[in-house]
Formats: structure tokens, sequence, C-alpha cells
């Protein structure tokens, strides 16, 4: 190579320089390190703030709530809160009065809420403001008074289906009925992402993200939100001419289990805060227990039935009217002499029922009641369910075993009546109700022979035809249905004149497409029996309910002078309408 | 010579790549910026879908069109003998 010709001085002299080279080099850069601490250090400070590393939040929307046809029942919005930072605030004194006429409230309330928390850098000023309220503050601009984007929940049908839905408190967070049952599947996964934000706020980079955001499910009932609104008027219609002290009604499909309506009085508006108290939003058909009087005796007969040791003739003898069970006495309201099974139920005999519950074994009877549902829960995703209940057997007495029969010493909600029901309605069938709306159909039990189920059923059609439901006539079609009129159960035994009222029934009787528990507490308009106060109810909400789930009338009869009000029908007589 | 020559073809393809790394960085805020006001567009969209939806629910509450219908226009249900059954 060529080094053999370059001297040794020639070397050093290069050593020197690059050592010298670097020397400078490293002064420079201390010294430019120096001055940059001493004169720029607050410019540079400033600056490094303003580019920043952040993490950010994506919001993630919380689902709607639908009904079965999909009209929304739950939707949330955006909405603007105000909040302050005290001590920028501080400085903006002179104009507190301005903020304050804004919000509509005194200096000396912002004062309250500002002074005791002078060193906090965020304080709420007013959340979930109204459109205007939010451009005003824009407006006045002030130093330390800033607006977030928040969300909120909104119910377009309002107190209507209030305790289906329940509500969300301020943080958007589900507090009672579906919005609480489902909160899991309506609440979004926020995302996170890591972002540069400029001096302004404004996002600059995006660095990574940390956390998909992942938007909430929306949530399809099985109500349909128009009948609920029937059911809802005409209970609400009901309590208030009855004087009554609460009220609810529950509408299952009894094919697939799925709630059409449910309603209670008293009821609240969940878009309203201010409104609720708790005992106005306590879920009523889900959570109240009661006796249910005589509406079990369409399933102590269908148990009799069952045991092949009744059929519908069979004869009973009821005189006089009353009879001894141990030291306790079991009466009708009068002496109805030899009824049959049937009979039994269409004149709703007590003394009937119990003689045919005592010719039961105990284990039948608990076995029978059990298969039905009772003192289970339905399975419909409601907070508070209760389980009602149905005493062992192996402990009743004689009493107990005869007061079962028609519904005392048992307690259930309104809901488990209602699934009962349509194991009558469904041929035998008992399924889990839904409040979900069902695409399948869920695994159900046969608990009773079809052949029972529908001979209960003709019994039941009786009730509303010649029987104590009269009222529960719909024109058009065959009802099947039973009343019950229940003493109400106090610390010393049972009231003496407070009541409720029940209506269980079904529409059509023949095939039933809609089952209906009415349950009415303490009514006090002058009536208390189930057939004048509940059975009314069922009617007028089933006459709407049918036209509007387009349930095709099985018992339209002669109709006397009918009046054509189809666009383009025929006027009656004309030769087409012979035509096949 | 050649040395010389792969050295400032080196330096080239450096100030080249360099060059390059600008302006796609450039590049990527201003796409970076356009997705960022897409997705606002999208935010605000579905806020205003949301609002809607809730103003459509709240003109078709059944409380104001059963009122309409009954008090304005004067309608009724039928009675069901005035209902012709068509088979």
């Amino acid at each position: 190579m060529s080094t053999r010709g370059r001297t040794r001085r020639e070397l050093k002299l290069r050593r020197r320089l690059v050592v010298t080279g670097f020397l400078l080099a490293a002064g420079a850069l201390v010294g430019r390190a120096i001055e940059l601490q001493l004169h720029e250090s607050e410019f540079l400070q400033g600056h490094g703030d303003a580019r920043y590393l952040r993490t950010d939040q994506i919001h993630a929307n919380r689902g709607m709530v639908l009904d079965r046809n999909g009209e929304p029942l739950a939707i949330s919005t955006p909405t603007q809160s105000a909040w302050i930072k005290p001590a920028d605030f501080m400085t903006e004194r002179e104009r507190w009065g301005e903020l304050a006429k804004t919000l509509n409230v005194s200096v000396a309330q912002l004062e309250t809420l500002v002074m005791p928390r002078l060193e906090r850098q965020f304080v709420y000023l007013r959340r979930h403001l109204t459109p205007d309220e939010g451009a005003a503050i824009r407006e006045l601009d002030l130093d330390g008074v800033g607006l977030q984007q928040e969300y909120r929940r909104f119910y377009p049908e309002g107190e209507v289906a209030g305790h289906v839905l329940g509500f969300t408190n301020v943080d958007d967070r589900g507090q009672e009925g579906i919005e609480l049952a489902f909160e899991a599947q309506l609440r979004g996964q926020p995302g996170l992402r890591r972002v540069i934000k400029d001096r302004l706020g404004r996002v600059v980079e995006d660095v990574e993200r940390l956390h998909p955001t992942r938007p909430g499910q929306d949530i399809v009932l099985s109500i349909d939100e128009r009948v609920q609104y029937v059911a809802y008027r005409a209970l609400k219609n009901a309590v208030h001419a009855e004087r009554a002290r609460a009220g609810s009604m529950v509408i299952v499909d009894p094919h697939s289990g799925e709630i059409i309506a449910l309603v209670n009085q008293p009821s609240f508006n969940p878009n309203n805060r201010a409104d609720r108290k708790v005992a106005h939003y306590r879920n009523r058909a889900v959570t109240d227990l009661f006796e249910p009087g005589s509406t079990i005796k369409p399933f102590t007969v269908a148990i009799a039935l069952e045991s092949g040791r009744y059929a519908p003739d069979t004869e009973i003898e009821t005189t006089p009217g009353y009879f001894k069970v141990g030291r306790n006495t079991v009466r009708d309201v009068r002496n109805f002499g030899i009824l049959d099974v049937a009979g039994v139920i269409e004149k709703s005999s007590n003394v009937g029922a119990s003689k045919i519950a005592l010719s039961l074994e105990p284990e039948t009877l608990w076995r029978g009641l059990r298969s039905f549902g009772f003192g289970t829960l339905t399975d419909v995703v409601l907070p508070g369910e209760t389980y009602g209940r149905l005493n062992e057997y192996a402990n009743w007495s004689d009493i107990e075993h005869a007061t079962l029969s028609f519904g005392y010493g048992m307690s259930v909600t309104a809901v488990q009546l209602a699934r009962a029901y349509t194991v009558l309605a469904n041929d035998g069938w008992l399924q889990p109700l839904s409040i979900l709306k069902r695409d399948e159909a869920l695994a159900r039990e046969r608990v009773l022979s079809a052949e029972t189920a529908r001979s209960v059923r003709r019994m039941l059609e009786r009730v509303v035809v010649q029987g104590t439901a009269q009222q529960a006539a719909v024109p058009g079609y065959t009802v099947a249905g039973k009343t019950g009129t229940v003493h109400k159960s106090i610390d010393a035994g049972y009231a003496e004149h407070r009541y409720l009222s029940l209506f269980a029934g079904m529409i059509p009787a023949r095939e039933p497409r809609l089952v209906a528990i009415t349950v009415i507490d303490e009514p006090e308009g002058g009536e208390h029996f189930g057939g004048r106060v509940a059975a009314p109810i069922f009617a007028s909400v089933m006459r709407e309910a049918t036209r509007i789930l387009n349930i095709p009338p099985d018992a339209l009869g002669e109709p006397a002078a009918p009046t054509v009000w189809l666009a383009g029908a025929l006027p009656p007589g004309s030769a087409e309408e012979a035509a096949p | 010579m050649r040395l010389l020559a792969i050295a400032v073809l080196v330096g080239l393809c450096a100030f080249a790549s360099a060059v390059e790394l600008v302006l796609n960085r450039h590049a990527s805020r201003k796409l970076f910026v356009e997705l960022q006001a897409l997705r606002d567009t999208q935010q605000q969209l579905d806020q205003e879908w949301g609002q809607l939806l809730l103003e459509q629910a709240t003109w078709a509450t059944h409380v104001r069109v059963e009122g309409i219908a009954r008090e304005q226009l004067g309608m009724v249900t039928p009675a069901p003998r005035q209902v012709v059954e068509l088979r």
C-alpha cells in the first residue's frame, strides 16, 4: 500500500488535527447546550408542551333500543356539558353575571360552586345543556369555561315504555330495565389512540391505535310499540277511573313466548330525571308478588283432567255453597248446586275447586302447578324478577291444599301468570318468556296434553260468553279468559275491603295469538270484581291490538247493515260480492 | 476513480431518499388531515342521523298521531259491524 511513503511527522500532524476537530465540536455542543438551557429554555419548554404525545379517547356510541318493528325506543344523542377551571375562571369575575344569566342561576350560586373548589383543575358547571345554552356559552367565550361533548339518552315514547326500558344515569350507564339488564351489550368500548396534539389541542398525527373502538350493539325488543301504547293508555285510564293504587298489564305471544307489551301504573318518564320516584319506576309486572286467586282455577282443573280422574262433564256437588276443611271454611259467593268441571270454572266456585284439589294427591297438585312454571323465574331478563312462592307439598295442611286450588297460599308475578296461560294457549307447551325479539323457537317443554289444553280453553271461552268475564268480550272474536278477585293479604290475615282485580285472557280463543294478564291493585271506584274492573281493560286493548297485529276475526257472525268503508269496496248486495 | 463514483452515487441516493422521505411525510400529513376531516364528517352525520331519528320518533309518537287523527281529522275506529271481511 502507500503508507510506506508517509513520514511519522505527517501522521502526527493528522492526529492533532483530528483531535482538535473533535474537541472543537464537543466544545460547540456544550456551548449550545448551555445556551439552550440559559437563554432559550422558556421558548423550548413551551414548544415541547405544545407538541406533545397524548392518549386520546375515541367515543363509542351506546347502542339503540328498538321495538320489534325497528322503531327506536332509546337513542343516544350528543349534548354539551359546561365545565370550569376555577383558577382561570377567577380572572373573569366581573363577567360572572353574564354567565349566571345564561344558565338562569344567581352569581351567589356560582360562587358557592366555585369558591370551595379553587384548587381543582376541573369542575362541571352544568351537564347536558340545551343546544341554545351551549351556543350562548360559546358566544360568551370566558376564560376558564369550556364545553365538552357528552351523550344523552332520549326515549321518544316517554312514559309509555318507561318500565321496560329503564334509564341511564348522567354518565350514560344503565340503571334500570333493559338499559341495566343489557348494559354490557349496549355499552360501547371506547377506543384509545396515541396522538400528537398541537397547542390548540388539534390532533396532528395519529401515532398508534392502542385499543379499537367498538360501538354498542343495538337491542331489538319483542315489544310492539303500538300495542304497548294501546295497553299503556287503557291501563292508565282504568287505574285513574278506578282510583286504584297501581296496575299492570302483560301481553304475550303464546307461540314464541315473546312479550308484546308490558305496562305498569304508576309510570314515569325516563327522559325526565326529576320525575323519577323509586315507587314509580318499579316494574311491578316483574317484581311484585300477589296471590293469583281464581285465575289459578284453570290450572287446578287442567291438573285434574290430566290425572284421568275427571272429565269436563264430571259432576261436583257444591251445595250448600260452603264446606269445612278442618277448622276453616271455604265459601262460594252463593250456592251453585251441582256443577260439572266446566261449571266450576265458569261460575268460579271455590268449593268445587277445593273438592277437586282435595281428591288429588298433594304431590300431583304441587308438581302440576310447578310444571306451569309457578315458583320459578320466567327467564324474561328484566332486573328484579322474583320467584314467587309455591310451598313444598310435604308441609301442606289440608286447608292449604284446598286454598291453593283457588289461588290462595301461593304468590306469583304477572309475567309468571302470563307464562302459565301461554301453556293453555299453546296446546300444552311451556317455554321461557322473552323480552327480546326471537328469531328461532327456544327449547320448550310439554307439560300438558294438547287435548287437555283445548278442553280448558273451551271452558274459559264459556267464562267470557256466559260466565263472570262477559265484559272481556271482543266483538268479532272468540275470547277465553278467567277473572280473579283477590282479598289482599295483610299482616293479620286478609283485608276485608282491599282487593286485587285480575283478568287473564287469550284471543282468539280457538287459536290464541295473544295472552294478556291484567292486574288492578285496590280499585276503589265502586267495583272490585275482576270481571268488572280488569276484564273491560282486556277487551278495550284487544279490540285495537287485534287490528294492529292483523289478527283475523274468527267470529264475525252476521254483520248488521255493514257500512262499507274500505276504499273501492263494493256496496252490499252487488253482483260481484256474491262471487267467491 | 471508481470509488469516488460509488461515493457520489451513494450520496445522491441518500439525498434522493431524504427528499423522498420529506415528500412522503408531507403526503402522509395531508392524508391524515383529510382522514381526520372525514372522520369528523362521519361523526357529524352519525349525530345528525341520531337526531333525525329522534325527531322522527317524536313526531310519530302515538299520542300525537292519535290526537291529530281524532281531533283534527275526525277519524274514528270502525265498529265491528262496519267491518266487511273479504275472503
